[in-house]
């Protein structure tokens, strides 16, 4: 990390914390405390069953977080992803319900996600509307197109789901499946955006859209492509859901939008982009995933869970703002 | 635009006419609004034929009142250069603290000031995580929704109720064949009109909406402004909450949750920009109008549900992209 020179006082310590050390090593000191905490006051926190548990949330949440990454490195954030998933794990469990084969149900999860992350570039990028506020409309829309298709709304989905499309239940080799294929995309995520040039990009962009203009970048177009991946991965996330749980309905993903930004800010992204990296935001989506299960698992209630997530999005971006002088 | 003089401030010296002055504050995007209105009224008068009686408006109105407080409230934070996503979830705590204070034997009236004061409080809180951490307010706020949400549900202990009593649903009533709700709701835009059009408070936030580099500059307290306007944003909300339990009587964590959308789209479609600094309160009231009257619509035409949403996130980018358009937009 660069070294940016705040221009608030700091004391010793939040020196310390925020200072030199990069996010991820803060994050992964912070997930061993917490995983120490867990352990210690719930005796079922370090058993493997309770691992597997976690796998399942964490994978989808780290599929979905890391398109979304893309985005917000380069300025865009996009907070359609939960309807996003919602529209490609209802349309997946249909068609496999009407005898699709698995894989046809995957490429339309995929492409769906493609579609809604399309749709998002065109207003981002030819309407010009803020993304916050473009990903918002998008959420209200995909997921009323989710509602219909489940054929009214709550979208209470036939129970009957054919096996074929419970591939993502189960383990291999111990671990479950969609732990592995969360690996492999946040892994190929990682080389993407921290060892190509259209990741690098992305930083570019999210610094200042102005330079990367000035340098002859083809700035929207780039823009375009990395909110698509953000709807790409919400739509695999999807699909992954939709088999893992044998079927979603259209009121999936509600809100998860919101966790996946908690998770990719602890990661010490910023919301005018430009900071942030791919073993943060896998950071921040393990330290999310272990705060709710090890609250669930103390018996804390739902709400709890939403506070304390709130108050965890509160500190990860006040730490960001002492470093960086903040907003103005 | 990097101009010495501020925005919203007055480039002539003579007194304006009050029609100019309104019509300078809620800008251009209102006379299309005005239109859409008119024509989505005349369509639905021709398909409907209850449409435009007393009884069906004022049912539009009654309805939308709610909305429509929380949304003057989310527009004068708008217009001062911040957003509050919290209004929605804030409600919900200032439904539930009402509700609870009520069903513990407390008298109606303090029911409702402490649900006031609670929502006052979560404005002020706002304002501490915006102006004295330096928390951006789109997180800030995003992140108050998360804790407000949980908050709400731990008031009411999980477990959702009921009031009947006839003193505590004040806002049922209907003096003159009108609801109290928007009685409430004319109020509020009144005085929320006054104070954005005619005081030097109101227009302070413009200056320190449109530009607040500029606004620093010439010694305007920017942050202490900035930590006043998101407490009346709370305790706007505070009023907005009172009336809405009043009237439906149900003491529910999720009274307010997801009311940020339609408040979004209406303030939005109303004109108000969200870069701050321009916009007024009339057209976000008579966005109120129109989405109310197309939902209304809508309804009794027997459209599906699902369409609801589709059209609402549609109509919210269109008019964004809209406002943005004249101002070069994101890039």
């Amino acid at each position: 990390m660069s070294a940016v020179v705040s221009q608030r006082p700091q004391n010793g310590v939040v020196r310390a914390i925020v200072g030199t050390r990069s996010p991820v090593a803060a994050l992964a000191v912070l997930l061993l405390g917490l995983v120490l905490l867990f352990s210690l006051t719930t005796s079922e926190f370090l058993t493997v069953q309770n691992f597997l548990g976690i796998g399942s949330y964490v994978a989808i949440l780290a599929i979905i977080s890391t398109g979304t990454t893309f985005g917000v490195v380069s300025g865009a954030l996009d907070i359609s992803v939960g309807s996003t998933l919602a529209l490609a794990g209802v349309s997946a469990t249909i068609l496999v319900s009407n005898g699709m084969s698995v894989w046809i149900s995957v490429a339309a999860a995929l492409g769906i996600g493609l579609a809604v992350g399309a749709a998002n570039a065109v207003a981002v990028v030819k309407l010009r509307v803020n993304p916050i506020i473009a990903t918002l409309g998008m959420l209200s829309i995909v997921r009323g197109i989710a509602y219909w298709i489940a054929g009214g709304s709550g979208g209470a989905m036939s129970p009957v789901v054919p096996e074929a499309l419970t591939i993502m239940q189960g383990e291999t080799l111990g671990v479950p499946r969609p732990v592995w294929v969360a690996a492999v995309t946040i892994g190929v995520g990682y080389l993407i955006l921290q060892r190509t040039r259209f990741g690098l990009y992305a930083y570019a962009i999210g610094r200042s859209p102005e330079a990367g203009r000035a340098v002859a970048l083809p700035v929207d177009r780039l823009r375009a492509m990395y909110l698509m991946l953000s709807g790409l991965c919400a739509g695999f996330g999807g699909w992954v859901m939709a088999s893992a749980q044998g079927g979603l309905n259209a009121n999936a993903g509600i809100g998860i939008e919101l966790v996946v930004i908690t998770a990719i800010f602890l990661g010490g992204a910023g919301i005018t982009g430009g900071t942030g990296s791919m073993t943060g935001t896998l950071m921040g989506v393990l330290v999310v995933g272990v705060v709710a299960n090890g609250l669930a698992l103390m018996g804390v209630q739902a709400f709890y869970q939403l506070i304390v997530t709130g108050v965890i999005l509160l500190i990860a971006v006040g730490l960001d703002a002492l470093k960086t002088g903040g907003y103005r | 635009m990097t101009t010495t003089m501020l925005p919203g401030a007055s480039t002539k010296s003579v007194p304006r006419s009050i029609g100019s002055r309104l019509l300078a504050l809620s800008r251009v995007p209102t006379v299309l609004l005005i239109v859409a209105l008119l024509l989505l009224v005349t369509y639905f008068t021709v398909r409907l034929p209850n449409f435009l009686t007393f009884t069906n408006t004022m049912e539009i109105i009654n309805t939308s009142a709610v909305t429509g407080i929380i949304a003057i409230g989310f527009a004068i934070v708008l217009i001062g250069g911040g957003v509050d996503l919290s209004v929605g979830s804030n409600v919900s705590v200032g439904v539930v603290v009402a509700g609870v204070l009520f069903e513990n034997g407390h008298a109606v009236w303090l029911s409702f000031l402490g649900a006031i004061a609670c929502c006052t409080l979560v404005g002020v809180a706002n304002g501490l995580l915006i102006t004295r951490m330096r928390i951006n307010p789109f997180i800030a706020t995003i992140a108050m929704l998360f804790v407000l949400q949980g908050l709400a549900a731990f008031i009411t202990g999980g477990l959702p109720s009921v009031i009947n009593s006839r003193e505590f649903l004040v806002f049922r009533d209907r003096p003159l064949g009108i609801g109290l709700p928007t009685y409430a709701l004319v109020i509020v835009a009144v005085i929320a009109i006054i104070v954005m059009g005619w005081t030097k408070y109101g227009r302070h936030l413009y200056a320190i909406g449109g530009n607040p580099e500029g606004a620093r500059q010439v010694a305007m307290p920017v942050d202490r402004m900035r930590f006043g306007l998101y407490t009346l944003c709370g305790a706007i909300c505070g009023v907005a909450a009172v009336v809405l339990v009043s009237f439906t009587g149900q003491v529910t964590p999720t009274a307010g949750l997801g009311r940020e959308f339609i408040v979004a789209t209406v303030v939005f479609l109303g004109g108000v920009s969200l870069s701050g600094g321009r916009g007024g309160i009339v057209g976000p009231l008579l966005a109120l109008l129109f989405v109310g009257a197309l939902q209304n619509g809508l309804v009794q035409l027997n459209v599906i549900p699902e369409a609801v949403p589709i059209i609402g996130g549609t109509l919210l980018i269109l008019a964004v992209a809209f406002d943005q358009s004249t101002r070069g937009g994101f890039r």
